[in-house]
């Protein structure tokens, strides 16, 4: 059974739908991603679950007990519905010390003093932070901060946690750190984690399954595999990873596959519209390390010979930019290339046709 | 909002208690004026009589007109005046700005009676410079009791509140307007009346219309200078109205308060519609980028001068007046100062139990009546904050209501309602009467700055101990009220300053146990009873001037 549900969840906020029938389920040890562009509504599911927006219909499930029932008339107060929150801004109360702030939701709970003392001080030490109990939060780094406002989300043991944005704040490196760290935590605890990011690496990389956003719907929901290899629209394509997106006029379309015209060239790829659309306006997408220098090739389907631009090198590979008639594409490749003209093999099953 | 459910109820029932306490003295009021007699008399009866009687009366009139001017007037002086005084002080290298800063905003503090008195004891009829220049350079070319006088007065001992609205708006516009405008060749006079001033309209528009309000709010100068040629404004028409029947005539009161009320009220939504739209075009500037000042060269000493000299002229001379006056058994034309310089002025004022107990309830009533009214202030703030709903817009509304009441009609509504409400009654006679009255002028002002160190809690804090299980009212009391220690703290200050300046509220008020300095004066005044009158009004001051030096030490900033 699933430790956090969520069915046709629908809020108005200001007179304008922000959320218009959002449902997603979670069990424990298991982390969501929530992704998707800004204003899309992430923060505002995340908010809705812990009470703090107002739905006008749907419901919330929370460790099997309904929570919100617009229908029933149900909505228990936030204080009620016994989850863990993490804000963007981590949200330390500033007139309180680390184990303060850390302490707080055990004396809400009437936990004796020597017992909070004990848990907080274990919560602390486990998220390596046990020497620093003392201290007001300003007295704290970025990071540390953000482990405090973990802490003090986890320590009275709520099975559903929610993150908004919880690396946001912190610099390149340090995120990436605190990505496995927060990944094993959640892991090692049997958490059921929601987590809102901008960033789709991290979602990629911290989530067990991703939900995007868009419009206030979900767009497409799936493992992080799925929503990476197999995007469903041509939103979801663009979304993850980096693109090339060429327009065109789709030709031709069987068992799955669909040829779209470029200029000159006519592109195999697989289809991912309706067969309504042949005739019409559509566009080609591949990711960048979809693309072959396929140089000694003699051209073939799928091949096109485009001018090198320029190149980039970005570290693990470089990225080079081409051009040629109604065509720029950008592709990776592990090494330097030789100004003037080079084949490119764009494969088809790499090739998504919308 | 699901997060306020619970602690609705509460919330409902302080701003229920509010409007309660807001719309009681007005709808007595509205009663009073439409009854033929004061509304205990069991023969009053419903009618227009009142109003037909006030609307009958060439002196109604005069004083209505006489108030208009005297707020037009006032505002013609004290926004240019105010204007000018920002722009040397935010934007120019006049010398000496860091010493004149403070003491801009002194007149905003000091009771305008105590300067009415101040004023009559050095340039009135047998003042001392008077008498002085009468000595030696004849017959003085002024006279305190004139009307033009008036306007001056009052124009030159308000322009601070203009001051305090240009100089924050001039701090935020950008300094490259202003030095562009000098790269064009462009002198600082032309810079200031080209590009500062018309960027600050708003401001000054705003304070344009809160002079002319406090124009017709005005009691005391009117009181004290005006009265000696009759000439009347309309809260001092009221203040004379008492007993212009032979008995209390309640009704012919409560009209003059409704005409009060009904000029004041539009005024105060201007107010605040335009102080909206001065806050978002400073909003919309942004942070101010530190730039150069511009450089006023040979008119440096000639600006430090115009303002020690405004300073000179608005506080010094009153206030020297007075303590001077303070220290002699009696003045006049022939008197030699040296033979006159007395303390028993002191001595008698400690043996006048009146007096004594006027200065200590004032004391009271300043600091922990200041610190009760901030409780409830921070009660009704609590109430609105972070709850979206109708009652929080309602409660906006009725909060400014106050604000329309000049405070000697607070003070009367007050009284009626103690004498209206049985149980009230034997409380009227006590000093929690004038407590209530100070708590009802000030609920929009004080209400104010305890929302504004509300607004600086940031709302995850809160909703952070919502999650981890805290309801409403715990989260208030574990997170929001820590956080807006300081902010109360700083709000205590100001409203202590304010009811220890205090006179026009007490005025009704006034008997045995309920005697605050302020009120106190005006009734003394009224007896003659100079020596005592400057005695207490350097008293006064001098509590003013501790409370405004524990506030600076404390680094309270003095204006919202
Ligand atoms: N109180 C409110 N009243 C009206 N509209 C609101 C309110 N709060 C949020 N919105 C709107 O709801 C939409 C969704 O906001 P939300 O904060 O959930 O977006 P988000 O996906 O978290 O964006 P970001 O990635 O920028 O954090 C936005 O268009 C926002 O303008
Ligand atoms: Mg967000």
């Amino acid at each position: 059974m699933a430790d956090l549900a969520v069915d046709d969840l629908r809020i108005r906020l200001g007179g304008n739908e922000i959320l218009k029938g959002v449902s997603l389920t979670l069990r424990r040890g298991e982390v969501a991603a929530l992704l998707g562009p800004s204003g899309s509504g992430k923060t505002t599911l995340l908010r809705a679950v812990a009470g703090l927006e107002q739905p006008y219909a749907g419901t919330i499930t929370v460790g099997g007990a309904t929570v919100f029932d617009g229908a029933a008339g149900i909505n228990q107060p936030t204080e009620a519905r016994g989850l863990g929150f993490v804000f963007q801004s981590y949200a330390l109360w500033p007139h309180r010390t680390v184990a303060e702030n850390v302490a707080y939701s055990l004396k809400l709970r009437g936990v004796a003093a020597d017992v909070q003392r004990d848990t907080v001080q274990k919560t602390l030490d486990s998220l390596g932070l046990g020497k620093l109990g003392h201290r007001f939060p300003h007295e704290l780094s970025g990071g540390q901060q953000q482990r405090v406002a973990i802490a003090r989300a986890l320590v009275y043991g709520p099975t559903v946690v929610l993150l908004d944005e919880p690396l946001s704040n912190l610099d390149a490196k340090l995120r990436e750190e605190a990505r496995a760290f927060l990944k094993e935590l959640i892991e090692r605890e049997n958490l059921a984690a929601l987590m809102v990011t901008h960033d789709q690496a991290e979602a990629l990389a911290i989530a067990n399954r991703i939900l995007l956003l868009n419009g206030g719907v979900v767009e497409q929901a799936g493992t992080p595999q799925e929503m990476y290899n197999a995007p469903e629209t041509l939103f979801v394509a663009e979304f993850m990873g980096s693109n090339n997106h060429i327009e065109g006029k789709i030709m031709g379309m069987s068992d799955g596959r669909a040829s779209i015209r470029i200029g000159e060239h006519l592109l195999d790829g697989q289809a991912r519209c309706a067969s309504d659309k042949i005739g019409q306006d559509g566009s080609a997408v591949i990711r960048l390390e979809g693309v072959h220098v396929a140089d000694g090739s003699k051209g073939g389907q799928n091949h096109v010979k485009l001018d090198l631009v320029t190149s980039m090198f970005l570290g693990h590979t470089w990225e080079h930019l081409f051009r040629g008639p109604g065509m720029t594409i950008r592709a990776h490749h592990d090494g330097p290339l030789s100004s003037g003209a080079h084949w490119l093999h764009l494969p088809a099953d790499r090739v998504w046709i919308f | 909002m699901s997060s306020a459910v619970a602690g609705t109820s509460t919330r409902r029932v302080v701003i229920a208690i509010t409007a309660l306490f807001v719309l009681a003295p007005i709808l007595l009021i509205t009663y009073q004026s439409f009854l033929t007699a004061p509304f205990f008399d069991p023969k009053a009866q419903l009618s227009l009589w009142a109003y037909e009687f006030v609307f009958n009366e060439p002196d109604f009139w005069r004083a209505l007109g006489t108030t208009a001017m005297l707020a037009v007037g006032m505002t013609a002086i004290s926004v240019p005046l105010g204007a000018l005084l920002a722009f040397l002080m935010t934007r120019t290298d006049m010398p000496g700005r860091s010493v004149l800063e403070p003491l801009l905003l002194v007149p905003i503090f000091l009771s305008p009676l105590v300067l009415a008195f101040g004023y009559v004891v050095t340039i009135g009829p047998v003042g001392f410079i008077t008498v002085w220049w009468k000595q030696y350079l004849g017959t003085p070319f002024w006279d305190i009791y004139s009307f033009s006088s008036l306007v001056l007065i009052a124009g030159l001992t308000h322009a601070p509140h203009v001051y305090l609205y240009a100089a924050s708006a001039l701090r935020s516009l950008p300094g490259d307007l202003e030095e562009a405008a000098r790269v064009t060749g462009a002198k600082p006079g032309r810079v200031a009346m080209d590009v500062s001033l018309p960027m600050i309209t708003p401001a000054l528009l705003f304070s344009g219309v809160l002079i002319f309000f406090l124009g017709f709010e005005v009691f005391g100068l009117p009181l004290i200078l005006g009265d000696p040629q009759g000439l009347l404004v309309l809260s001092t028409y009221l203040y004379k109205l008492t007993n212009k029947l032979g008995v209390p005539s309640y009704q012919l009161m409560a009209v003059v308060v409704m005409v009060i009320i009904a000029v004041a009220l539009p005024l105060v939504y201007m107010q605040r519609m335009l102080l909206r739209t001065a806050q978002r075009f400073i909003a919309v500037r942004g942070k101010a980028v530190r730039t150069n000042l511009v450089a006023l060269r040979a008119w440096r000493w000639p600006a430090f001068l115009l303002i020690a000299g405004w300073f000179a002229g608005t506080v010094m001379l009153p206030m020297m007046g007075l303590v001077l006056r303070s220290f002699v058994s009696s003045w006049g034309l022939g008197i030699n100062l040296l033979e006159v310089l007395t303390l028993d002025n002191y001595v008698e004022l400690f043996e006048d139990s009146e007096v004594v107990s006027a200065i200590i309830n004032s004391v009271a009533i300043a600091t922990i009546g200041g610190a009760l009214t901030i409780a409830c202030y921070t009660i009704i703030g609590l109430a609105q904050h972070r709850w979206n709903s109708a009652w929080v817009r309602f409660a906006d509304y009725i909060v400014m209501l106050p604000r329309a009441m000049p405070g000697i009609v607070a003070g009367l509504a007050i009284f009626w309602v103690f004498l209206f409400t049985k149980p009230l009654a034997p409380l009227r006679t006590t000093l929690f009467a004038v407590w209530v009255a100070y708590t009802l002028v000030w609920l929009a002002y004080g209400l104010r700055l305890v929302q504004s160190a509300l607004m600086q809690v940031a709302p995850e804090l809160e909703e952070a101990a919502r999650v981890t299980g805290a309801g409403v009212g715990r989260a208030m009391r574990d997170v929001t009220i820590p956080l807006i220690k300081h902010g109360m703290l700083a709000a205590w200050l100001l409203i202590m300053l304010i009811f220890v300046r205090e006179y026009s509220t007490a005025v009704y008020l006034l008997g045995p146990g309920t005697e605050v300095i302020g009120s106190l004066v005006v009734s003394r005044w009224a007896g003659g009873a100079v020596d005592i009158v400057t005695c207490l009004s350097c008293i006064n001051v001098a509590l003013i001037s501790l409370g405004l030096l524990v506030a600076l030490r404390l680094g309270v900033k003095l204006h919202g």
